[in-house]
């Protein structure tokens, strides 16, 4: 699903976990608006919605590691000064 | 609650290390990680009052925050809170951070106490979870 949609049968085909668990799983994505669902007949086809992904990933940052590489930066912007 | 706290020697003065930590163009010039780039900003530490920083690195990925610079002490202190906003723009917990130089033997020293977090055990575990998940489910739709 990384590279497109996939159809339904084709996730549990991959997965290590039983159809229904697949299903149960999906649903709980679909919920969360993290994937979305197109049917064609009696197919389902999933796939990502990055946006949602994104907004995941981007929300926060640890603390300690935004002021580390502050300093970082700092510490290259003397360095230069001093030159 | 818990508190973060780092500490960094720089070979300058006090003085320019406040003027650093302060000023908007000098503040403008290391605000944030590496590879990733300042947005809109007023990053004026100088003054009492609002302050805000927008984010963006690589795949679309943007964080904003804000508060209010709440204390000033040159060439020694400067305070302010801050919290991330979301996705909805929506701020969210509020913290504390205080800047403070301290004079050494060949340079001057900045401590960043970055106080009132929420329960970073539960945030890590909170965003651990999360990677980890969507780490799983990426592999699982490779």
């Amino acid at each position: 699903m990384g590279e497109g949609e996939l159809a339904a049968g084709d996730l549990v085909s991959d997965a290590k976990i039983s159809g229904p668990a697949i299903s149960r799983h999906l649903k709980v994505l679909r919920t969360a608006g993290l994937i979305q669902q197109r049917a064609d007949g009696t197919k389902r086809f999933y796939s990502v919605r990055p946006e949602a992904m994104r907004a995941i990933a981007g929300w926060t940052m640890d603390h300690k590691a935004f002021w580390h590489a502050g300093l970082d930066r700092l510490d290259a912007l003397f360095a230069e000064e001093n030159e | 609650m818990t508190d973060a706290r780092l500490e960094r020697d720089f070979p300058v003065t006090p003085d320019r290390l406040y003027a650093a930590v302060t000023n908007p163009a000098d503040l403008s010039r290391w605000w944030g990680p590496e590879g990733m780039t300042l947005g809109a900003h007023t990053l004026e530490f100088t003054k009492l009052g609002a302050w805000h920083s927008v984010i963006h690195g690589d795949e679309g990925r943007t964080m904003k925050m804000s508060g209010q610079v709440t204390s000033l002490d040159p060439p020694k202190s400067v305070g302010f809170t801050w919290a991330w906003h979301d996705e909805n723009d929506a701020r969210g917990h509020e913290s504390h951070v205080t800047f403070t130089i301290v004079e050494t033997a060949d340079g001057a020293k900045l401590i960043i106490d970055h106080r009132d977090l929420q329960d970073e055990d539960q945030a890590q575990g909170h965003s651990r979870g999360w990677t980890s998940t969507l780490n799983c489910l990426a592999a699982l739709f490779e």
